[in-house]
Protein backbone atom coordinates (compact mmCIF):
# COMPACT_ATOMS: atom_id res chain seq x y z
CA UNK A 1 0.00 0.00 0.00
CA UNK A 2 1.32 3.45 -0.96
CA UNK A 3 1.76 6.37 1.40
CA UNK A 4 -1.19 8.21 -0.09
CA UNK A 5 -3.60 5.33 0.40
CA UNK A 6 -2.35 4.88 3.95
CA UNK A 7 -2.81 8.56 4.73
CA UNK A 8 -6.32 8.79 3.30
CA UNK A 9 -7.36 5.60 5.06
CA UNK A 10 -6.15 6.88 8.44
CA UNK A 11 -7.89 10.21 7.97
CA UNK A 12 -11.11 8.54 6.79
CA UNK A 13 -11.12 6.64 10.05
CA UNK A 14 -10.52 9.80 12.02
CA UNK A 15 -13.18 11.66 10.03
CA UNK A 16 -10.87 14.46 8.91
CA UNK A 17 -9.37 15.38 5.55
CA UNK A 18 -5.98 13.91 4.64
CA UNK A 19 -3.00 16.06 3.70
CA UNK A 20 -3.25 14.65 0.20
CA UNK A 21 -6.58 16.30 -0.38
CA UNK A 22 -7.69 19.76 -1.42
CA UNK A 23 -10.05 21.43 1.03
CA UNK A 24 -11.01 25.00 0.21
CA UNK A 25 -9.51 27.65 2.47
CA UNK A 26 -7.70 25.16 4.68
CA UNK A 27 -4.55 26.24 6.48
CA UNK A 28 -1.21 25.51 4.81
CA UNK A 29 -0.08 21.90 5.17
CA UNK A 30 3.48 21.08 6.30
CA UNK A 31 4.82 20.86 2.72
CA UNK A 32 3.30 24.21 1.77
CA UNK A 33 4.70 25.70 4.96
CA UNK A 34 8.20 24.48 4.14
CA UNK A 35 7.90 26.01 0.68
CA UNK A 36 6.38 29.31 1.78
CA UNK A 37 8.46 29.92 4.90
CA UNK A 38 11.81 29.17 3.30
CA UNK A 39 13.99 32.25 2.94
CA UNK A 40 17.53 32.47 1.64
CA UNK A 41 19.81 32.45 4.66
CA UNK A 42 22.83 34.74 4.63
CA UNK A 43 24.15 34.39 8.17
CA UNK A 44 25.22 31.02 9.57
CA UNK A 45 26.37 29.65 12.88
CA UNK A 46 29.88 28.18 13.10
CA UNK A 47 28.50 24.76 14.10
CA UNK A 48 28.93 22.08 11.42
CA UNK A 49 25.90 20.27 10.01
CA UNK A 50 25.78 16.53 10.90
CA UNK A 51 26.98 14.33 8.06
CA UNK A 52 23.73 12.36 8.16
CA UNK A 53 21.67 15.49 7.52
CA UNK A 54 23.73 16.32 4.42
CA UNK A 55 23.42 12.72 3.18
CA UNK A 56 19.69 12.91 3.71
CA UNK A 57 19.45 16.16 1.73
CA UNK A 58 21.51 14.66 -1.12
CA UNK A 59 19.08 11.75 -1.12
CA UNK A 60 16.23 14.17 -1.88
CA UNK A 61 18.29 15.56 -4.76
CA UNK A 62 18.83 12.05 -6.12
CA UNK A 63 15.09 11.52 -6.43
CA UNK A 64 14.35 14.73 -8.36
CA UNK A 65 12.53 14.35 -11.68
CA UNK A 66 14.67 14.83 -14.81
CA UNK A 67 14.10 14.63 -18.55
CA UNK A 68 14.25 11.00 -19.66
CA UNK A 69 15.44 10.17 -16.12
CA UNK A 70 18.85 11.32 -17.33
CA UNK A 71 19.88 12.69 -13.87
CA UNK A 72 22.26 15.21 -15.42
CA UNK A 73 24.01 16.17 -12.17
CA UNK A 74 26.96 15.41 -9.99
CA UNK A 75 27.24 16.58 -6.40
CA UNK A 76 30.39 17.86 -4.76
CA UNK A 77 30.21 18.49 -1.01
CA UNK A 78 32.79 20.80 0.53
CA UNK A 79 33.02 21.01 4.33
CA UNK A 80 36.58 22.21 4.48
CA UNK A 81 36.80 25.79 5.80
CA UNK A 82 40.15 26.39 4.10
CA UNK A 83 38.81 25.32 0.72
CA UNK A 84 35.67 27.44 1.08
CA UNK A 85 37.74 30.46 2.02
CA UNK A 86 40.04 29.81 -0.95
CA UNK A 87 37.08 29.77 -3.32
CA UNK A 88 35.74 32.96 -1.74
CA UNK A 89 39.08 34.63 -2.37
CA UNK A 90 39.18 33.40 -5.97
CA UNK A 91 35.68 34.72 -6.68
CA UNK A 92 36.41 38.00 -4.93
CA UNK A 93 39.53 38.51 -7.02
CA UNK A 94 37.52 37.99 -10.21
CA UNK A 95 34.82 40.35 -8.96
CA UNK A 96 37.49 42.97 -8.39
CA UNK A 97 38.65 42.60 -11.98
CA UNK A 98 35.09 42.93 -13.30
CA UNK A 99 34.40 45.82 -10.97
CA UNK A 100 37.54 47.56 -12.23
CA UNK A 101 36.45 47.06 -15.84
CA UNK A 102 32.76 47.83 -15.45
CA UNK A 103 31.81 49.80 -12.35
CA UNK A 104 32.01 53.38 -13.55
CA UNK A 105 31.20 54.71 -10.08
CA UNK A 106 34.38 53.35 -8.53
CA UNK A 107 36.76 52.29 -11.26
CA UNK A 108 39.75 54.52 -11.98
CA UNK A 109 38.88 53.94 -15.65
CA UNK A 110 35.95 56.32 -15.18
CA UNK A 111 34.19 56.99 -18.45
CA UNK A 112 35.85 54.02 -20.13
CA UNK A 113 34.28 51.77 -17.47
CA UNK A 114 30.89 53.28 -18.27
CA UNK A 115 31.38 52.50 -21.96
CA UNK A 116 32.60 49.00 -21.05
CA UNK A 117 29.51 48.39 -18.93
CA UNK A 118 27.18 49.56 -21.70
CA UNK A 119 28.79 47.03 -24.03
CA UNK A 120 29.24 44.11 -21.62
CA UNK A 121 25.70 44.37 -20.21
CA UNK A 122 24.43 43.92 -23.76
CA UNK A 123 26.65 40.88 -24.26
CA UNK A 124 25.92 39.30 -20.87
CA UNK A 125 22.34 40.38 -20.21
CA UNK A 126 21.63 37.78 -17.53
CA UNK A 127 24.97 37.75 -15.76
CA UNK A 128 25.15 41.55 -15.66
CA UNK A 129 21.49 42.32 -14.91
CA UNK A 130 21.11 45.08 -12.29
CA UNK A 131 21.09 42.84 -9.19
CA UNK A 132 24.19 40.70 -9.98
CA UNK A 133 25.93 43.82 -11.31
CA UNK A 134 25.51 45.45 -7.90
CA UNK A 135 26.63 42.22 -6.16
CA UNK A 136 29.87 42.13 -8.15
CA UNK A 137 30.85 45.42 -6.52
CA UNK A 138 29.66 44.30 -3.07
CA UNK A 139 31.74 41.10 -3.31
CA UNK A 140 34.73 43.03 -4.67
CA UNK A 141 34.55 45.42 -1.71
CA UNK A 142 34.28 42.51 0.72
CA UNK A 143 30.82 43.65 1.90
CA UNK A 144 29.08 40.50 0.68
CA UNK A 145 30.53 37.05 1.32
CA UNK A 146 30.20 34.33 -1.28
CA UNK A 147 29.01 31.54 1.03
CA UNK A 148 27.89 33.82 3.88
CA UNK A 149 30.02 31.79 6.31
CA UNK A 150 28.17 28.51 5.73
CA UNK A 151 30.11 25.45 7.03
CA UNK A 152 28.91 23.14 4.23
CA UNK A 153 28.44 23.85 0.53
CA UNK A 154 26.91 21.48 -2.02
CA UNK A 155 28.11 22.17 -5.56
CA UNK A 156 25.93 20.92 -8.38
CA UNK A 157 27.74 20.11 -11.60
CA UNK A 158 25.62 19.86 -14.70
CA UNK A 159 26.19 16.97 -17.10
CA UNK A 160 25.99 18.71 -20.46
CA UNK A 161 24.96 15.48 -22.18
CA UNK A 162 21.67 15.37 -20.26
CA UNK A 163 18.39 14.82 -22.11
CA UNK A 164 16.36 17.89 -23.05
CA UNK A 165 17.27 20.82 -20.81
CA UNK A 166 19.82 19.64 -18.22
CA UNK A 167 20.13 23.14 -16.68
CA UNK A 168 16.43 23.04 -15.78
CA UNK A 169 16.83 19.57 -14.25
CA UNK A 170 19.74 20.83 -12.17
CA UNK A 171 17.46 23.56 -10.80
CA UNK A 172 14.72 21.10 -9.97
CA UNK A 173 17.20 18.83 -8.20
CA UNK A 174 18.68 21.71 -6.24
CA UNK A 175 15.32 23.00 -5.06
CA UNK A 176 14.46 19.49 -3.85
CA UNK A 177 17.57 19.66 -1.65
CA UNK A 178 16.89 23.22 -0.49
CA UNK A 179 13.37 22.33 0.64
CA UNK A 180 14.55 19.13 2.30
CA UNK A 181 17.21 21.13 4.16
CA UNK A 182 14.66 23.67 5.32
CA UNK A 183 12.39 20.91 6.57
CA UNK A 184 15.31 19.69 8.72
CA UNK A 185 15.72 23.12 10.33
CA UNK A 186 18.72 24.08 8.21
CA UNK A 187 19.25 27.26 6.25
CA UNK A 188 20.31 27.38 2.61
CA UNK A 189 21.22 29.92 -0.01
CA UNK A 190 21.63 29.46 -3.74
CA UNK A 191 25.04 30.74 -4.75
CA UNK A 192 25.22 31.47 -8.47
CA UNK A 193 28.42 33.50 -8.22
CA UNK A 194 30.49 30.29 -8.06
CA UNK A 195 30.12 30.58 -11.82
CA UNK A 196 33.20 32.79 -11.64
CA UNK A 197 35.22 29.71 -10.61
CA UNK A 198 34.85 28.69 -14.26
CA UNK A 199 37.66 31.17 -14.87
CA UNK A 200 39.90 29.39 -12.37
CA UNK A 201 41.73 26.32 -13.74
CA UNK A 202 42.93 25.50 -10.22
CA UNK A 203 39.48 25.27 -8.67
CA UNK A 204 38.02 23.52 -11.69
CA UNK A 205 40.68 20.84 -11.36
CA UNK A 206 40.26 20.62 -7.60
CA UNK A 207 36.46 20.19 -7.85
CA UNK A 208 36.69 17.79 -10.79
CA UNK A 209 34.88 20.09 -13.22
CA UNK A 210 35.79 18.75 -16.66
CA UNK A 211 33.83 17.58 -19.66
CA UNK A 212 30.98 16.63 -19.61
CA UNK A 213 30.53 18.55 -16.37
CA UNK A 214 30.00 22.26 -15.92
CA UNK A 215 29.76 24.20 -12.66
CA UNK A 216 26.08 25.06 -12.45
CA UNK A 217 25.17 26.22 -8.95
CA UNK A 218 26.10 25.87 -5.31
CA UNK A 219 23.91 25.61 -2.24
CA UNK A 220 25.28 27.01 1.01
CA UNK A 221 24.09 24.98 3.97
CA UNK A 222 24.18 25.52 7.71
CA UNK A 223 22.34 26.45 10.86
CA UNK A 224 20.98 29.97 10.59
CA UNK A 225 21.68 32.72 13.10
CA UNK A 226 18.37 33.83 14.59
CA UNK A 227 15.11 32.92 12.88
CA UNK A 228 15.37 34.15 9.30
CA UNK A 229 12.47 32.09 7.95
CA UNK A 230 8.87 33.13 7.58
CA UNK A 231 6.19 34.04 5.09
CA UNK A 232 6.54 37.42 3.41
CA UNK A 233 4.83 39.50 0.75
CA UNK A 234 5.85 38.94 -2.87
CA UNK A 235 4.68 40.39 -6.18
CA UNK A 236 1.52 38.77 -7.51
CA UNK A 237 1.90 37.11 -10.89
CA UNK A 238 -0.53 37.84 -13.65
CA UNK A 239 -1.75 34.50 -15.00
CA UNK A 240 -3.46 34.00 -18.35
CA UNK A 241 -6.25 31.50 -17.71
CA UNK A 242 -7.95 29.73 -20.62
CA UNK A 243 -11.18 27.95 -19.87
CA UNK A 244 -14.51 27.30 -21.62
CA UNK A 245 -13.30 28.96 -24.82
CA UNK A 246 -12.48 32.22 -23.03
CA UNK A 247 -9.34 33.80 -21.67
CA UNK A 248 -9.16 35.86 -18.51
CA UNK A 249 -6.41 37.30 -16.38
CA UNK A 250 -5.98 35.93 -12.90
CA UNK A 251 -3.84 37.67 -10.28
CA UNK B 1 7.40 44.78 -24.86
CA UNK B 2 8.18 47.52 -27.34
CA UNK B 3 11.03 47.01 -29.79
CA UNK B 4 12.77 50.10 -28.45
CA UNK B 5 12.73 48.60 -24.94
CA UNK B 6 14.10 45.31 -26.14
CA UNK B 7 17.19 46.99 -27.43
CA UNK B 8 17.87 49.57 -24.75
CA UNK B 9 19.55 48.85 -21.46
CA UNK B 10 18.89 51.33 -18.65
CA UNK B 11 21.76 53.15 -16.99
CA UNK B 12 21.65 51.51 -13.60
CA UNK B 13 22.25 54.72 -11.68
CA UNK B 14 19.53 56.67 -13.47
CA UNK B 15 16.63 56.99 -11.04
CA UNK B 16 14.34 58.07 -13.87
CA UNK B 17 14.71 54.65 -15.51
CA UNK B 18 15.37 52.32 -12.60
CA UNK B 19 12.95 51.79 -9.73
CA UNK B 20 14.51 49.76 -6.93
CA UNK B 21 12.61 48.03 -4.19
CA UNK B 22 11.86 50.04 -1.09
CA UNK B 23 11.63 48.95 2.52
CA UNK B 24 10.00 50.91 5.27
CA UNK B 25 11.13 50.77 8.88
CA UNK B 26 8.82 51.41 11.80
CA UNK B 27 11.26 53.36 13.93
CA UNK B 28 9.06 52.96 17.01
CA UNK B 29 9.32 49.16 16.84
CA UNK B 30 12.93 48.90 15.56
CA UNK B 31 15.44 48.29 18.35
CA UNK B 32 18.51 48.53 16.15
CA UNK B 33 19.54 44.87 16.58
CA UNK B 34 21.08 44.97 13.10
CA UNK B 35 19.87 41.54 11.97
CA UNK B 36 18.30 42.93 8.77
CA UNK B 37 21.45 44.92 8.04
CA UNK B 38 23.66 41.83 8.28
CA UNK B 39 21.51 39.59 6.06
CA UNK B 40 20.46 42.05 3.35
CA UNK B 41 21.71 40.58 0.03
CA UNK B 42 22.05 44.02 -1.54
CA UNK B 43 23.51 45.68 1.58
CA UNK B 44 20.76 48.22 1.14
CA UNK B 45 20.33 48.78 4.89
CA UNK B 46 22.47 50.42 7.56
CA UNK B 47 22.11 51.44 11.17
CA UNK B 48 21.60 55.10 11.89
CA UNK B 49 21.04 57.05 15.05
CA UNK B 50 17.55 58.47 15.45
CA UNK B 51 15.98 59.87 18.59
CA UNK B 52 18.69 58.57 20.90
CA UNK B 53 18.68 54.98 19.60
CA UNK B 54 19.90 53.01 16.61
CA UNK B 55 17.44 52.13 13.87
CA UNK B 56 17.72 50.46 10.45
CA UNK B 57 17.55 52.77 7.45
CA UNK B 58 17.72 52.29 3.72
CA UNK B 59 20.90 53.30 1.93
CA UNK B 60 20.46 56.17 -0.53
CA UNK B 61 22.60 54.95 -3.40
CA UNK B 62 22.63 55.39 -7.15
CA UNK B 63 22.66 51.69 -7.94
CA UNK B 64 19.72 49.37 -7.32
CA UNK B 65 20.40 47.60 -4.06
CA UNK B 66 16.97 46.55 -2.74
CA UNK B 67 15.28 43.83 -4.77
CA UNK B 68 12.28 43.56 -2.42
CA UNK B 69 13.23 40.00 -1.42
CA UNK B 70 11.74 40.74 2.02
CA UNK B 71 14.35 38.64 3.85
CA UNK B 72 14.57 41.56 6.29
CA UNK B 73 10.84 41.29 7.03
CA UNK B 74 11.13 37.54 7.68
CA UNK B 75 14.14 37.93 9.96
CA UNK B 76 12.82 40.85 12.01
CA UNK B 77 11.60 39.68 15.42
CA UNK B 78 9.58 42.85 15.95
CA UNK B 79 7.87 43.13 12.56
CA UNK B 80 9.42 46.55 12.23
CA UNK B 81 10.59 46.31 8.62
CA UNK B 82 9.24 45.22 5.26
CA UNK B 83 9.23 45.95 1.56
CA UNK B 84 6.48 48.29 0.41
CA UNK B 85 7.42 48.36 -3.26
CA UNK B 86 8.78 45.79 -5.70
CA UNK B 87 11.64 46.61 -8.05
CA UNK B 88 11.42 47.37 -11.74
CA UNK B 89 14.67 48.05 -13.53
CA UNK B 90 12.96 49.36 -16.66
CA UNK B 91 13.59 49.12 -20.41
CA UNK B 92 15.21 45.77 -21.25
CA UNK B 93 14.75 44.67 -17.62
CA UNK B 94 11.16 45.93 -17.29
CA UNK B 95 9.03 43.84 -14.93
CA UNK B 96 6.18 42.22 -16.83
CA UNK B 97 2.88 40.77 -15.67
CA UNK B 98 3.43 41.57 -12.00
CA UNK B 99 0.96 42.77 -9.39
CA UNK B 100 1.43 44.36 -5.99
CA UNK B 101 3.27 42.73 -3.09
CA UNK B 102 1.01 40.22 -1.35
CA UNK B 103 1.59 37.51 1.29
CA UNK B 104 0.71 33.84 0.52
CA UNK B 105 -3.01 33.27 0.09
CA UNK B 106 -5.16 30.25 0.95
CA UNK B 107 -7.56 29.31 -1.81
Amino acid sequence: MGVMEMMSETSAREGEASMYEYVEGRDFNPVEKVILERRSVRRYREEQVPEGAVRRILECGRFAPSAGNSQPWRFVVVRDRKMLEGMERAVRLRCRVFSFLLDWRRSPLGRLALLNSRLFIRLKRNELAPAPFASITLIALGKLRLFHGAPTVIFILEDRRGAGKPHVDVGICGQNMVLAAHSLGLGTCWVGFIELLRYSPYWKRRLGVRYPYRLAEAIALGYPVGKPDGMVARELQEVAWFEDGKCRTVL
Amino acid sequence: MAVRERFSVPRYDDAALVRTGRVEVDEEKCNGCGMCVSICPGKALFLAEAGGKMVARMVQAELPECVACNDCAAACKREAIGAVRGCDFGMYYKALHRGDLCPPRRF
